[in-house]
């Protein structure tokens, strides 16, 4: 029972929605504003990407785990739900600054041009998350999907250039910098060396 | 793998050359003092309003007052005032900084 739970579709969509079930019933009831869902919708957005993108380092660094498993068969949902994300808080970025001339006004700010080019971006792989997508890039899809890494260290920098709060922004992306050196660490370590001779 | 660390690293290269990327934690200390003795953020409006702001939202955050709202020259900022004295502190237009007042 417990597992026809885990393995369900629509468990891990549960999940990966949750958080913002709980953003848009503030934004419902009026204890958050469009400018204040853009905090909250941004950082899921970054926290979903780099969970997705953690699944490979973590699996070259840990091995092929069972947790590790479940999480790589759905890590396209992972990675969809973080371009979910990142669309509200461009929809909410909109509706808060209310007319197309404000936007243009800032976009080349450094704190705003950031936020656009990771989105643009991001929107690539997000959009190729899908079997169909996959089958027509062949093996183009895996290159498309590594647009998420700059996509999420131009969400970082959008992020801190923007708020001045460098170290939650910088604690958000330093997992992925960590198992990154560890997985190459890992690749190049004597024993592997010898390992292979 | 390679190709991925390489994208990583000439990413992260990038961003921290940006300007205006100093690590900075925070935003301002504006030496507000205890709240009770802060000026109403009314008046804080008002005063705004009469030199042709556009208010937003106006809180208190820490020490300040933080004011999101349109300059008279059109920019839309986040700005800092001194709890007490109602002085201009700090005015940032998407993290960049417009104005900052001596000694701050």
């Amino acid at each position: 029972m417990m597992r026809t739970i885990l393995n369900s579709r629509y468990f891990i969509w549960l999940i990966l929605a949750f958080p913002g079930f709980g953003m848009l019933s503030r934004y419902a009831d009026g204890r958050l504003d469009a400018m204040g869902m853009l905090h909250p919708t941004g950082e899921f957005a970054v926290r979903f990407m780099i969970i997705a993108m953690l699944i490979g380092p973590l699996i070259d660094v840990f091995g092929q785990r069972r947790w590790l498993r479940w999480l790589l068969a759905r890590r396209r949902w992972i990675g969809f739900a973080a371009f979910i994300y990142a669309v509200a808080h461009l929809v909410f970025y909109i509706v808060d600054m209310g007319a197309l001339a404000e936007m243009l006004a800032e976009f080349t700010e450094h704190g705003i041009w950031t936020g656009w080019a990771a989105m643009v971006l991001m929107a690539l792989p997000g959009l190729a998350s899908n079997d169909a997508a996959m089958r027509a890039l062949g093996r183009g899809w895996k290159r498309v999907q590594q647009f998420a890494y700059p996509a999420a260290v131009l969400s970082i920098a959008h992020w801190g250039l923007l708020t001045w709060e460098w170290t939650p922004a910088l604690v958000h992306i330093a997992p992925l910098l960590l198992f990154n050196l560890l997985r190459i660490v890992k690749r190049v370590s004597p024993n592997r060396v010898v390992a292979s001779q | 793998m390679k190709k991925t660390s390489l994208v990583l690293a000439a990413s992260m290269a990038f961003a921290l050359s940006l300007p205006g990327t100093a690590m900075a934690h925070g935003k301002i200390n504006c030496g507000g003092g205890p709240r009770e003795g802060w000026t109403d953020v009314e008046q804080l409006k008002q005063k705004l309003l009469g030199e042709g702001w556009t208010i937003k939202k106006a809180k208190k955050v820490r020490d300040c007052y933080e004011v999101y709202g349109k300059t008279p020259e059109g920019d839309n900022v986040e700005s800092f005032f001194h709890p007490v004295s109602l002085k201009k502190i700090l005015v940032l237009k998407r993290g960049r900084e417009l104005y900052r007042a001596p000694g701050y």
